[in-house]
């Protein structure tokens, strides 16, 4: 094996890289807008939906639902009761998208709850929109639950109650997708470094350049291996940095976990790259990268656990989860920047993104063809 | 007999063919080429040029058939082969993001070609190819006919025995093309490099070649000299040109899909 053919290759890239800044920053530009973009739009929490009420008992009951009903508003704002005069013309307004939910107060409410006989409020929910229809569930749920609280407690209380300790300060959602993000600036700069340039070399005739020099198979593979393992390095570090700053992540700055995240990184860059360069190994077609990036990403970002957990994917949808590269990336990733974790929590994710890079190195050389 | 191949041949292809799935390339096309001969391969698009000289430089594995470079058999010792030689491809394929220099030194590193000998072969080169004053400027800043050159110097950066140029004149303007012969012919004088290449332009083949293989349809058609080929079809006059000759091989001109006025005006639109 010749270093000097090697890094021949490796000096070749890595000055292509350095020469196209555009392209380093386009690859960035994608995961920090993931970030942004789903980080402060997914994590919020439901604000000033609007909800109409159809009060047809108008009796003293009814005034307390009110009153807990603007309590609501005016405290955790998830909604603002708004007063129709028909459940018909409030259910047209749900269809035609104005208010997202009616609280129905039915007829002979009061007179029901001071007999004890089964009072009952309605609720019509636009369901179409589940994250809203739930915040609105939620809120009501608490609202009811106040509601039946008796006005004179027992002075034993007998209710289990569970006591909440959250370890961590709350994780806001932007701090959550971080990991991801990460994740995400390697796969793309593997994706643009790695895939969509080997084609393109290849379609320009570059490595038919090199197939006429005597740098053997093994060489070749390792070197563009290495060479797009750094540029991806590249990407994840400065996304990291990039990230931690813009969601306040502070842990990324403790110089022994840097090191940590430095590891973690490099051996992440090492499986996307392999991985990369196995799927492009035999394509010519440069349109081709690039049409499978979009399913590339979803079927290994999203289920990753990197935007949403994975314990709530359906089984056959998790079984991806255990062989996608990413699903260590973000676990190893989360680790050590948000639980603020040591290497020893990341060492698992570690080990297995080198042991994946390295059978997909394998791999990579038995397809790679040293003829045309 | 004729001289050049009572000589030992630097290039020998025994029966070489190439199959595409159905379609043949290359039919069993045997020749030898001399040492510090420069020798031509002259044939419309498609005729099978580049599918030889990738089998002979290695990168195309044969169906069948032998080919040998300086005594090495290019399918069981291809490495070997690939050191005495130096390959021009058709595309430019010099990375411009590099600087002139950059580019030739990659190359000399992929041939094992150590640090000093490196250095002082690389600035030979750019002297001889004229490019000296501009060796640090970046390959995408050059035109087309000086970025010919860089992949000219590159081809002989670990100075090759024989030089391989695949088509090395399309797509350039006239001018570019005579600079490009000019320089084959110093190297050639210079540096006693066997000079094989490829063309459709039968005037590129009349003015660089000692000898010239025509070829059409993957076979061999003729082969000599280009003087003893003009005189060899009958009723030939000093004014008979290649095309006459190809003409009378295959019965068409040689300019047919893809002659010299389509590819200036392919190229024209298409540089940058």
């Amino acid at each position: 094996m010749s270093t000097q053919r090697i890094f021949a290759i490796i000096e070749r890239e890595m000055r292509k890289f350095m020469r196209s800044p555009a392209l380093v920053l386009i690859s960035l530009v994608l995961p920090l807008m993931q970030l942004l973009v789903l980080g402060n739009s997914f994590g919020g929490k439901i604000v000033g939906a609007r909800v109409a009420v159809v009060d047809s008992d108008r009796g003293p009951e009814a005034r307390r639902v009110w009153e807990a009903l603007q309590s609501v508003e005016y405290n955790a704002k998830t909604f603002q009761p708004i007063p129709y005069a028909s459940e018909k013309e409030a259910t047209k307004d749900v269809r035609a998208g104005r208010i997202q939910g009616v609280v129905i107060i039915p007829p002979e409410y009061s007179r029901r709850v001071y007999s004890n006989n089964r009072p009952e409020l309605g609720l019509e929910l636009d369901n179409t929109d589940a994250f809203t229809s739930s915040a609105i569930v939620q809120a009501l749920s608490g609202m009811v639950i106040t509601l039946n609280q008796p006005a004179v407690q027992s002075r034993l209380a007998g209710q289990i109650t569970l006591q909440q300790v959250e370890l961590y300060p709350y994780v806001p959602y932007l701090q959550y997708m971080l990991p991801g993000a990460i994740a995400l600036a390697m796969f793309v700069s593997v994706m643009i470094g790695g895939g969509m340039a080997y084609i393109d070399d290849k379609s320009r005739g570059v490595h038919e350049g090199y197939l006429v020099t005597p740098i053997t198979r093994f060489e070749l593979v390792l070197s563009m291996n290495v060479a797009g393992t750094l540029k991806a390095s590249a990407g994840g570090l400065s996304l990291m940095v990039f990230g931690s700053l813009l969601a306040g992540v502070g842990a990324a700055f403790q110089p022994l976990r840097l090191l940590s995240l430095l590891l973690l990184i490099v051996c992440s860059s090492f499986a996307f790259m392999t991985m990369m360069s196995c799927i492009v190994s035999r394509m010519d077609n440069p349109l081709l990268p690039r049409a499978i990036f979009g399913v590339l990403n979803t079927l290994l970002y999203f289920p990753s656990g990197a935007v949403y957990p994975v314990q709530a994917l359906p089984s056959w949808l998790r079984a991806i989860t255990y062989v996608d590269p990413f699903t260590y990336v973000v676990d190893g990733l989360r680790g050590l920047l948000l639980r603020g974790a040591t290497l020893q929590a990341a060492f698992t994710d570690i080990v297995c993104l080198a042991g994946f890079g390295v059978l997909m190195l394998a791999a990579n050389t038995f397809l790679f063809k040293r003829t045309l | 007999m004729r001289p050049f191949q009572e000589e030992p041949a630097v290039i020998r292809v025994e029966h070489a063919t190439k199959r595409f799935g159905e379609f043949t390339a290359v039919n069993d096309i045997s020749l030898t080429v001399a040492p510090s001969e420069t020798f031509g391969l002259l044939g419309p698009n498609g005729a099978g040029k580049s599918s030889l000289i990738r089998m002979i430089t290695t990168v195309l594995p044969l169906t069948s058939g032998r080919i040998t470079v300086c005594g090495e058999d290019v399918s069981l010792n291809p490495d070997r082969a690939r050191l005495s030689i130096g390959v021009v491809p058709q595309a430019l394929t010099s990375d411009t993001e590099l600087t002139v220099e950059e580019n030739l030194d990659i190359y000399a590193k992929l041939y094992g070609v150590n640090r000093n000998v490196r250095r002082r072969a690389i600035s030979g080169l750019l002297e001889m190819v004229g490019l000296a004053e501009r060796r640090t400027a970046t390959v995408g800043t050059l035109s087309g006919g000086l970025r010919r050159r860089v992949e000219i110097a590159r081809g002989l950066v670990h100075s090759p025995k024989i030089l391989f140029l695949d088509e090395p004149t399309t797509g350039l303007d006239p001018v570019s093309r005579v600079d490009v012969w000019e320089m084959l012919q110093q190297i050639q004088r210079e540096r006693h490099v066997t000079i094989f290449l490829t063309t459709h332009y039968m005037e590129e083949a009349d003015e660089l070649c000692d000898r010239i293989a025509i070829v059409d349809q993957g076979r061999l058609i003729t082969l000599d000299t280009p003087q003893n080929l003009k005189s060899s079809i009958p009723g030939a006059t000093p004014n008979t040109s290649l095309n006459d000759v190809f003409a009378y091989y295959t019965g068409r001109g040689l300019r047919e899909g893809g002659g010299l006025d389509q590819e200036l005006a392919k190229n024209g639109a298409g540089r940058h």
